[in-house]
C-alpha cells in the first residue's frame, strides 16, 4: 500500500498529467493506482488529482490562456482515466458526489456532434458528470438515460432549424409523463435561442460552451 | 484591347495532383458514411458496394467506397460550363469551368434565422416579411447578380418552410435563386413544381435553371440522408446541385488548411460522383466553403484570414478539374455593420475572386452567417463593385497609355476637361455611392452621416420604391395552390 507521501505525490502527478494533456501519463497513473491503492482513496486521487486538474485547465480555457482543442483533450483524459478507476470503485461500493449530473444529447434528426462535444468537455472541466447520448437520439432514449441515471439537467442540443422541433417534443414528452420537475432542461445549438427556450418551457439557453456551463452551475449549485 | 487582369496563383500543378491523388486514396480506402436506402440503392445498381456498418437510430449506416476509375468518369461527365437562369434572360449567368472574369458573379448569402431590423435596430428572428425585403432590395442593387435565400422566417410551419421560402424567392426577385432545395425530401416535387411554373415548364427550367440548391455533405465525410437524397434527385431531374462542404479546420476536419483543403476535396469528388452516377451529365457545381474554428470560443470563423486562404485553395482545385465553383467570398464574423465587418469581408472576397470563384454568395451576413442586416446588403453591393472592378483590370493600349497626350500637355499641364478625360473617366472610375469622398465640410454640411446610416438610407429608400412583385398574378397563384397542396399533404389544413 501506497504511503500518504506517495498518495499526495501521485495526486500531484495526476493533476499534472491532466494539465498537460499527457494522456500516457494519466492512464498510467490510473493503471498504478487501481492496483495498489485502496478504493476509499481513489476518491481522493480522483478530486485531488484528475478534477483537480481539469479545474485548472477549465479556468485556463476561461481565461484565453488554453483553447477550446485542449479542453476537449483534457476531458478526454480525465474520462479515460476515470474509466480506470470505475471497476474498484464500484466493487468497493465507493460513491462519489459529483456537483451535480447532467445527460446530454444531439436531438432526434439531426447529426451535428461537435457544439455538444465542447459543452459537454466544459462542464465535465466544471465538476460535472456528464452522460454524453451522442447524436440523433431519440426522445424516449433521453428521457429514459435521464431517470435512469438519476440525472439533475437534461441538455438537448440542435443545430438545424428543422429539428429544433425535437427540443419542443422532450420538454413536452417530460410534462406528460409527469417528469418535468424531475429535470432542469437546457436547451443550445445553433438553431435555437432564448426566446425558443422560453416558448417550449426549458428552463434556459446557453448561448455557447461557457454560457451553458455557467447557467449550469447557477441551476444546480445555488 | 490588352487588359492586365490580376490573379492570384496559390497551387502549382504538383500540389493539385497531390491533392487530387490523396482526395482519391481517401475515397478508395475511407469513403464516405451515407444512411439513405434510396442513395445505397441507386449506388448498388450501378455496381457500387455499399457495406452495412451499423445504425444509427432507426437508420442503417452503409460505408461507400469509390475507385477512383468511378471518380475520373464523374469527373469527365460533369459539365465545364453552367448556364444559371435568371426569371429573364438578362439576369441569366454563365459559369466557366476556367473562373474567367465574366464569369465571376456576386450574390447574397443567408438562410439567418436572426435579423437586425433596419428600423428599431432590434435583433430579432427573421420572419417572412424580412425575406420579402431582402429579396426585393437584392433585385435593386445592380452589383448582385444571385439571390442566397437570405433569412429562415420563425413565423411559418415548420414542415413546409423551404417552400415558403422559395415562393417569396421566386415572387420578388427575377435574379436567379440558391438554397437547399429542401429539408424534408417529400417537399422536394412541390419546389419542382413551383419552378417549372416560374420558368414556363420542365424543359425551360432545365434549360435555364431558375433555383440551384445547395446540399451539404456533414463533415467529414457524411452524406446524410436528405442532402444526399436531393443530390441524387435533383440529378435526375437535370437540375444544378453545389455540393457545399462546409468542414471548418480544427474541428470537422484537420486544423491543418492542407488538411481542410484535402476533406473539402475528397467531399466534392464523392458528392460530383453521387450526381453522375444518377444522371451523367447533369449539371453539378463545386462548392467548398471551408472555414476555420476559432479555438478560444469553438465558433466557425468566417472571417478569418485562413477562410480566404482556404477559398483561393478551393478554387483552384475546381479549376484544375475545369468545374465551376461557388464559394463563401466575403464573410464576416462581427456583429455590427463596422470595420471589422469591412475588412474580413472585402479582403477575403478579393482573394476568392482572384482566384476565379464563379458564385461568391456573402451579402448581407453579419455574425457568421447567423444574422443579416439590409444595410450590411447596401454596403456589400458597394464592396462588389469596388471588387468588380478591381477584377476589370487595367486596360493597356495606345488610346489608354495616352503617349500622345501626355506629351502634348506636356510638363506642369492639367487634364481636367480635357477630350481624354471626357471620354474615359466613367469607365476607368468606379463611383461609390456610400463611401464618403469629398471635403469634411461638404460631408458635414450633408448631415455627417456614418456608413451605416449611408446604407440604411439608401435600402429604405429603395425598399419604398420596390415593385410588391413583378410576377405574373396567374402564376403567382399557382404558387399558392402548390404550397396549400403541400401544407395538405402535411395535415396542416
Amino acid at each position: 500500500m501506497a504511503t500518504e507521501a506517495q498518495e499526495l505525490g501521485l495526486q500531484q502527478k495526476a493533476k499534472e498529467a491532466i494539465i498537460t494533456l499527457n494522456k500516457a501519463a494519466a492512464i498510467q497513473i490510473a493503471e498504478q493506482a487501481s492496483s495498489e491503492m485502496d478504493a476509499s482513496k481513489l476518491v481522493d486521487l480522483i478530486e485531488g488529482g484528475f478534477k483537480a486538474g481539469i479545474m485548472v485547465v477549465g479556468d485556463r480555457f476561461a481565461k484565453g490562456d488554453m483553447f477550446l482543442p485542449e479542453l476537449v483533450a483534457a476531458a478526454e483524459i480525465m474520462k479515460s482515466s476515470l474509466a480506470i478507476l470505475e471497476p474498484k470503485l464500484r466493487e468497493n461500493q465507493v460513491v462519489q458526489e459529483p456537483v451535480g449530473k447532467i445527460v446530454i444529447a444531439t436531438v432526434k434528426g439531426d447529426l451535428h456532434d461537435i457544439g455538444k462535444t465542447m459543452v459537454s468537455s466544459l462542464l465535465m472541466a466544471n465538476g460535472f458528470e456528464v452522460i454524453d447520448l451522442g447524436i440523433d437520439v431519440a426522445t424516449l432514449n433521453i428521457i429514459d438515460a435521464a431517470r435512469e441515471n438519476q440525472a439533475d439537467m437534461i441538455c438537448l442540443s440542435a443545430l438545424l432549424t428543422t429539428t429544433i422541433m425535437a427540443q419542443k417534443e422532450v420538454v413536452d414528452a417530460l410534462k406528460e409523463m409527469g417528469h418535468r420537475e424531475d429535470f432542469k432542461v437546457m436547451i443550445g445549438g445553433a438553431a435555437s435561442s432564448k426566446n425558443w427556450a422560453e416558448e417550449i418551457g426549458a428552463d434556459a439557453y446557453g448561448a455557447d460552451a461557457q454560457e451553458a456551463t455557467e447557467i449550469a452551475i447557477d441551476l444546480l449549485t445555488k | 484591347m490588352l487588359t492586365a487582369v490580376p490573379k492570384m496563383d496559390l497551387l502549382d500543378t504538383a500540389a493539385k495532383e497531390r491533392i487530387h491523388e490523396a482526395s482519391l486514396s481517401i475515397l478508395e480506402e475511407t469513403g464516405i458514411q451515407i444512411d439513405s436506402e434510396m442513395v445505397a440503392n441507386t449506388l448498388q445498381e450501378h455496381g457500387i458496394a455499399c457495406e452495412v456498418t451499423g445504425k444509427q437510430g432507426d437508420r442503417t449506416l452503409w460505408r461507400v467506397r469509390f475507385a477512383g476509375d468511378t471518380i475520373t468518369q464523374s469527373l469527365k461527365t460533369a459539365p465545364k460550363t453552367i448556364t444559371l437562369g435568371g426569371r429573364d434572360t438578362k439576369h441569366d449567368l454563365y459559369l466557366d469551368g476556367k473562373g474567367s472574369p465574366d464569369s465571376v458573379y456576386y450574390g447574397t448569402l443567408g438562410s439567418a434565422p436572426v435579423v437586425h431590423d433596419i428600423e428599431t435596430g432590434e435583433r430579432r428572428l427573421g420572419t417572412l416579411k424580412d425575406l420579402i425585403q431582402f429579396a426585393r432590395l437584392t433585385q435593386q442593387l445592380e452589383h448582385l447578380d444571385f439571390f442566397h435565400v437570405s433569412v429562415m422566417p420563425s413565423d411559418v410551419p415548420n414542415s413546409v418552410v423551404e417552400l415558403y421560402r422559395w415562393k417569396a424567392t421566386f415572387e420578388n426577385t427575377a435574379k436567379h435563386s440558391i438554397t437547399a432545395a429542401s429539408y424534408d425530401a417529400r417537399n422536394l416535387p412541390y419546389l419542382l413544381e413551383m419552378a417549372a411554373v416560374v420558368q414556363g415548364g420542365e424543359d425551360e427550367l432545365r434549360r435555364r435553371p431558375i433555383f440551384s440548391a445547395t446540399e451539404c455533405p456533414i463533415a467529414p465525410l457524411f452524406f446524410a440522408e436528405r442532402s444526399a437524397e436531393n443530390m441524387v434527385g435533383l440529378a435526375r431531374a437535370g437540375l444544378p446541385v453545389i455540393i457545399y462542404s462546409e468542414p471548418f479546420a480544427g474541428a470537422s476536419s484537420p486544423v491543418t488548411l492542407a488538411g481542410t483543403l484535402l476533406v473539402t476535396n475528397a467531399e466534392q469528388l464523392a458528392g460530383i460522383a453521387l450526381t453522375q452516377i444518377a444522371n451523367p451529365g447533369a449539371p453539378v457545381i463545386y462548392g467548398g466553403v471551408s472555414t476555420t474554428m476559432d479555438i478560444r470560443s469553438g465558433n466557425i470563423s468566417f472571417g478569418s484570414p485562413e477562410t480566404g486562404l482556404l477559398n483561393v485553395a478551393t478554387t483552384e482545385m475546381a479549376r484544375f478539374y475545369e468545374m465551376p465553383k461557388e464559394g463563401s467570398g466575403g464573410r464576416t464574423d462581427s456583429k455590427l455593420v463596422d470595420c471589422q465587418a469591412g475588412f474580413e469581408k472585402q479582403g477575403n472576397l478579393l482573394l476568392a475572386v482572384l482566384a476565379g470563384a464563379n458564385l461568391n454568395n456573402c451579402a448581407g451576413t453579419l455574425e457568421s452567417n447567423y444574422a443579416v442586416s439590409l444595410a450590411q446588403l447596401v454596403i456589400d453591393d458597394d464592396i462588389a463593385k469596388r471588387t468588380k472592378r478591381i477584377l476589370a483590370g487595367i486596360a493597356l493600349d495606345e488610346e489608354t497609355l495616352a503617349a500622345d497626350l501626355i506629351k502634348e500637355i506636356g510638363p506642369g499641364g492639367q487634364y481636367l476637361g480635357n477630350q481624354h478625360t471626357l471620354a474615359h473617366m466613367r469607365q476607368e472610375l468606379c463611383l461609390s455611392d456610400l463611401c464618403s469622398k469629398g471635403t469634411y465640410e461638404d460631408w458635414a454640411k450633408k448631415g455627417s452621416l456614418s456608413l451605416e446610416q449611408m446604407a440604411q438610407k439608401k435600402a429604405l429608400d429603395l425598399l419604398n420604391v420596390s415593385e410588391p412583385s413583378s410576377l405574373e398574378p396567374v402564376v403567382i397563384k399557382e404558387l399558392e395552390k402548390i404550397l396549400k397542396s403541400a401544407e395538405k399533404a402535411h395535415g396542416l389544413t
